[in-house]
Formats: C-alpha cells, structure tokens, sequence
C-alpha cells in the first residue's frame, strides 16, 4: 500500500517544481559569482601586491648584502702593524707596516635626476687580491635610483672607466617612487694612541686621527605600474662591517 | 523503493554543492600565493637568524679571546681553568706569531655553541685540542634554537689570526657544514650564514721599557741592603734605570749590568724625556695610549681592593685576568708570589703604590704617581720585569727588581687584546 502511494505522488514534473528549483539556483549562482568576482579582483590585487613586496625585496637583499660587504679590503692584514722577524739572523725582516684601506669610502650623491651611493670591496682573482692602493675597476659597487623613470639600478664595476649600471627593478611591473640613504656616522677620537699630541687645545696641532663607525637607513618606496593605489615601502638597517680611518698620527 | 518519495529537490541541492566545491577551491588558489609568500618569509626569518648567529659568534669570540678563564663548556671558573687564548693559540712572544694549536682534524671548529633556551644563553662546548671532535647533541628546545661554530686559522701576517665562523638555524651546527649541498639545506629548511673576520693583537705594552725601573721623578734610596737593579740583558744595553729627576744613596754593589758595561753607562739620570714630558706622556711613551685611553683594552680587568691588594690580584690572576687596573692607590704588604715568568702580569695603578713584605711579582708594575717601597725582614721582596713610576721612586732597605727579556716580550706580543680589523668582514673566501 505504501508503494502505490508513492508511485502515485511520482508522476511527472510540476512547471512549479522547475521554477522554485531554478529561482533557488539563480539566486545561488548570482550570490557565488558575486563570491568569485570578488575573489579574482582580490587575487589580482595580492598579485600586484606580492610582485612589488618581492621586487622591493630582492632589490633592498641585493642592495643589503652588498653594503656589508662594503669597504673590505681583501689584504686585511695589510692593516695590520708586524713586529720585525728573525731578529739577528740571516732571516731578518724589517717590521711590516699597516696601511690605510682604499676600499673604506662610500659617497653618496643626490642630484635632480638620480640618487646613488657608491662604495668598493674586493674581490679575488686568479692572481690573488688587488696590492695597489688603488680598487680596480670591477671592484667598484654602488646603487642608483633614477627619480624620472622610478628604476633601480646597481653598479658592477666600471665599464670603459664608466660606472655599469645594472637594472634592478622592472619599470614595467614596479615604478619606484621614492628612495632614501641615511647615513649616520659615528666617530671616534684615536688621538690617545698617537705619540705626539695632536687637536686642539694643543696649539698648531694635527687633527688627531678618528675612526668612523658608519650605519645606512634606506627606505624604498615602490608602486605598482598598473595600479596607482597598490604602494609599499621598505626600510631597512645596516651597520657598515668595516670602519674607516680618517687621518693619521702626527710624525 | 520507499525512499523514492523524500528525493525531491535533489537536483537544487546537487548544484548548490558543486558551487559551494568551486568557490572552495577558487578561495585555495587565491591563498596559494598567500602561502608561498609566508614561506618566503620564514625563509628571511631564518636567513636572518643564521646571519645574526654568525656575527654573534663572532663577537663571543672575541670576547672569549680577551676573557678570562674557563673550563671545558667555555664558562668562566675561578681557579684551575685555562685562558681561550691559550686553550687555542700557541703565540710566539718573540715575533708575535700566532697560531691555533695543533688539532686531530684541521677542519675542524674548536668551539661550538648552540641557544639555550632552558638558560637563556648559548651553550658552548671548548673542545679541548687534544681529543677529536664529536657531533653535539640536539638542544631540546620549543623554539629554532641556532648555533654557530668558530674555526680559527692562522692569519696572513704575524699578530693576525683568521676567524670562520658559521651560523646555523639548527641547534646541532653539523647540519651546516659546509660539506652539506645547499639543496639539502634548503629541503630540511636551515638557514646558514658564513662571516669570516680578521683579529688582530694589540700588545699590552708598545713599547715595554729596556730597563728594571724607569721613573719621571727621583730615585731615593736608604736603609740597610739597598736597591739592588739587575739587568744581564744585552740586547737592552744592560741598562739599570732611567729617571727624570736624581738619584741618591744607591749601593754600586748591589748594581749587576752586562758584563764590561760601565756603571755610568747603564744609568740614565735627568733624561730629558722622561723630566720634560708629563706624567701622563711617560705613561703614554711605553704603554701605546694616555691613561685615559688605557682602559679601554677588552682584556683589561679593574681589581677593587682595599688597603692590601695582593691577596685580590692574586685571585684575579688565578681567574685568568692578565691586565689589572687599580682604580686609587695601591698597596702590597704580603709574602704572595704573583704570577709566573712564563706567564706574567701586568698590574697598573692610577694612584701611589705602596710596597713591603717579602712578595714576588713577575711581570710589571705601573705606579699612576709615587713609588714607597719598605724592604721586608729576611726574605727580600723581588720584581721579576719591570718597574713604571710616573712619580718619585723612594725605597728603605733590601729589595731586588731584575729585568727578564722574557716579560717584556710577553707583554708586548703575547699579552693584549684582540680587536676586529677593519675591512676584514667577509662572506666569501675563507
């Protein structure tokens, strides 16, 4: 008996039925593509946002990594001061002098149009470590940021005597706005150490010789190219590994 | 079927289902880059802590190098342990070569320490050079807890010594090794970071005095015994004193020179330098800085004491502590022996020094102003080095100073401390 009730209550398809079942469907549909239009325009927007975050940050890793390395010498222990050896033997050397380091200096210049810093460390070839006082060519590094066209640039030495400015941030998907080197300098009087006097108040005096403890703040700012609204900024700290000595003991 | 009847609407719920599916999965792809930027950053966070752990390796490295003494888990003991400086280098105080001790495995770090997060500090082992370097043990830890070892070579020039260090996120430092590939590093997720860095020594005394005694002022001697200055060393000219002022009542037979020196030779009085200069220039003339500067050698250790010192220099000295400053006078009235000719101290006071009893320093002193020196009863006290007095130097009685060759070469290229050289940092090359 409870078979033929169903059978019953079966029969065809009510025009009522289809059209409570497509309105729901409808309904549904409109609220999930609502969703899922959303959901795209999000994605691209943390697209935007993630392709700027990443380009920023592999230009501040890049730019990072090399002021640590900034100022190394190679021949550190040229800085070094040796007593003499072999002392009344056929072997005797005479005590090994320290001299200055010709990769400590980093110069930054700011002009309408770009904003750089350069700097020098060594780097080892077949023959060893540079020995001049001068860095070679290929060991001059620095960072540019070209203020009409919001690109980043980092130096690989000098090419024909002229600074090799390499790209680093595509203008195409990041333009960046907006760049800015701190740098703090700190310095300490070495004068204490000198046989003779040297600064005032002793009169006519040398400047005594100081070392420069030096640490660069940079902050990038970067947009996306496609979307003026999408704006991030980057700001990191480093502490120079190497410190410079300015000046000399008077003789 | 029964059932036919209560599946009605089926279809409805079906489409629903399948749009609820593709919104969730829509929703994951979204958040897939999501996720690949989180791993990118806890790849910066590990790459940061590895670097930080290298570079703190370092400065506890140098630190330990101008530390005092310590025991096997490099922690600080008051007697019985060992300098890391000695533990590890072997220095030539003729030259001032340095260079780490022979080891099992030359490639070898002879320290390691990993985070301790029970302690809240590193844990460090200090291998002694004798024995082969095991694996250490995993920490037990809740958080990364990263570790760095210190392999010391000999530097390029005398007076250097190279440091590798390298920084791990994993507290077993092996896992860092640079044997290990960087694709294996990067599918167990460690962080490694390398820094190489130059040390070099700055020697306690630049330039340590060629004479048992050098004073900016007189020299006044008196009572039964006298003074008695040795100095047989012919490479300092036999020299006995060097003053600024005069000298009265020294005793000629208790003078000992080179051999075929004559008495005249071997003493300087009313040296222009020492007369001229001020106090604070005679200091500066031998150790290598002004009083004020002074200070600041890391390895230096004030010593507070108060009206008898010898008993607190000699626990500093047992603790490893080689440059002791008294702030103030000070005052030695004891029987001790004071450190040894192989290994000795130096002690400088920024006030007067006032000495008796039958005590033996081997090393040298440094009076900031006036030297009182009263002979002790049977045993007459001894100084095995030298005597620096930025004032008068007065004494009563019997009491010996004899010049060792030996001392002034340990406190100029042995003793010190160590220092970073500028321009050495790297992450290459080492």
């Amino acid at each position: 008996m409870h078979m033929t009730l169903t059978r019953k209550q079966q029969l065809g398809l009510g025009l009522v039925e289809l059209m409570v079942g497509i309105t729901i469907g409808l309904i549904v549909t409109a609220g999930a593509s609502m969703v899922a239009v959303n959901q795209i325009n999000e994605h691209r927007r943390l697209m935007l946002e993630t392709q700027i975050q990443q380009d920023l940050r592999t230009a501040a890793d890049l730019l990072q990594q090399d002021l640590r390395r900034a100022g190394f010498r190679g021949l550190a222990v040229n800085g070094v001061w040796a007593p003499a050896t072999g002392v009344g033997t056929l072997a005797e050397q005479a005590p090994k002098l320290a001299t200055d380091n010709p990769y400590e200096n980093i110069v930054k210049t700011d002009n309408t149009d770009t904003l750089s810093l350069s700097y020098f460390y060594a780097l080892e070839t077949n023959s060893g470590y540079n020995t001049s006082s001068t860095p070679r060519d290929n060991e001059n590094f620095g960072f540019k940021w070209n203020k009409g066209t919001g690109t980043l640039y980092l130096m690989l030495g000098l090419k024909d005597g002229q600074p090799n400015w390499q790209p680093i941030t595509d203008p195409d998907s990041v333009l960046i706005r907006d760049v800015k080197f701190q740098v703090k300098t700190q310095s300490i009087d070495l004068g204490g150490f000198c046989d003779k006097p040297c600064n005032p108040p002793t009169a006519g005096a040398a400047a005594c010789p100081t070392q420069e403890l030096r640490q660069i703040t940079f902050t990038i700012v970067g947009e996306a190219a496609h979307d003026a609204k999408v704006k991030r900024t980057l700001t990191g700290v480093e502490r120079l590994r190497t410190d410079a000595i300015n000046g000399a003991c008077p003789s | 079927m029964p059932s036919q009847g209560r599946q009605r609407g089926a279809a409805t719920l079906v489409v629903v289902m399948v749009l609820f599916l593709v919104m969730a999965l829509l929703a994951a792809y979204a958040n897939r880059s999501l996720m690949f930027e989180q791993r990118v950053s806890s790849s910066y966070f590990r790459a940061s802590l590895a670097q930080e752990a290298a570079e703190g390796g370092v400065d506890w490295t140098l630190a330990q190098l101008n530390g005092v003494a310590i025991d096997g888990a490099c922690l600080p003991v008051d007697s019985g342990g060992q300098r890391f400086a000695d533990r590890y280098l072997d220095i030539d105080p003729v030259d001032r070569s340095i260079s780490p001790k022979p080891k099992p495995k030359v490639t070898d770090p002879q320290v390691d320490c990993a985070r301790d997060e029970a302690n809240e500090g590193w844990a460090c082992r200090c291998i002694a050079t004798s024995v082969a370097r095991t694996k250490p043990t995993a920490m037990n830890a809740t958080l990364l807890a990263p570790s760095f070892s210190v392999l010391m070579k000999a530097g390029a020039r005398n007076g250097t010594l190279q440091l590798a260090v390298v920084g791990c996120t994993d507290s077993v430092v092996d896992q860092c090794a640079d044997s290990v590939v960087s694709a294996t590093l990067s599918r167990q997720q460690l962080g490694k970071s390398r820094v190489g860095v130059l040390v070099g020594l700055v020697g306690a005394v630049r330039n340590p005095p060629a004479a048992p005694l050098i004073a900016k002022g007189n020299l006044i001697t008196s009572g039964t015994g006298g003074l008695g200055l040795h100095n047989t060393d012919p490479r300092s000219a036999g020299l006995l004193y060097a003053i600024g002022g005069t000298s009265t009542g020294l005793v000629d037979s208790r003078l000992e020179s080179v051999p075929g020196t004559a008495p005249n030779q071997a003493r300087v009085e009313d040296d222009n330098a020492l007369k001229l200069a001020t106090a604070d220039d005679v200091f500066k003339m031998f150790m290598g800085a002004s009083p004020a500067v002074y200070p600041q050698h890391p390895s230096l250790r004030v010593v507070t004491c108060g009206s008898e010192c010898s008993g607190a220099l000699d626990d500093a000295y047992k603790a490893g502590k080689r440059i002791l400053l008294v702030q103030g006078p000070l005052s030695i009235n004891s029987s001790k022996v004071l450190a040894s000719l192989t290994d000795p101290v130096l002690i400088i006071a920024t006030g007067a020094v006032t000495l008796g009893g039958a005590f033996q320093i081997n090393g040298m002193l440094v009076s900031g102003g006036a030297l009182t020196w009263t002979g002790g009863g049977a045993a007459p006290a001894l100084i095995n080095g030298i005597v620096l007095a930025q004032g008068n130097v007065q004494t009563t009685g019997r009491m010996d100073i004899a010049y060792q060759q030996t001392v002034a070469d340990q406190l100029r290229n042995r003793m010190g401390s160590y220092v970073r050289v500028p321009g050495s940092w790297q992450d290459a090359n080492f």
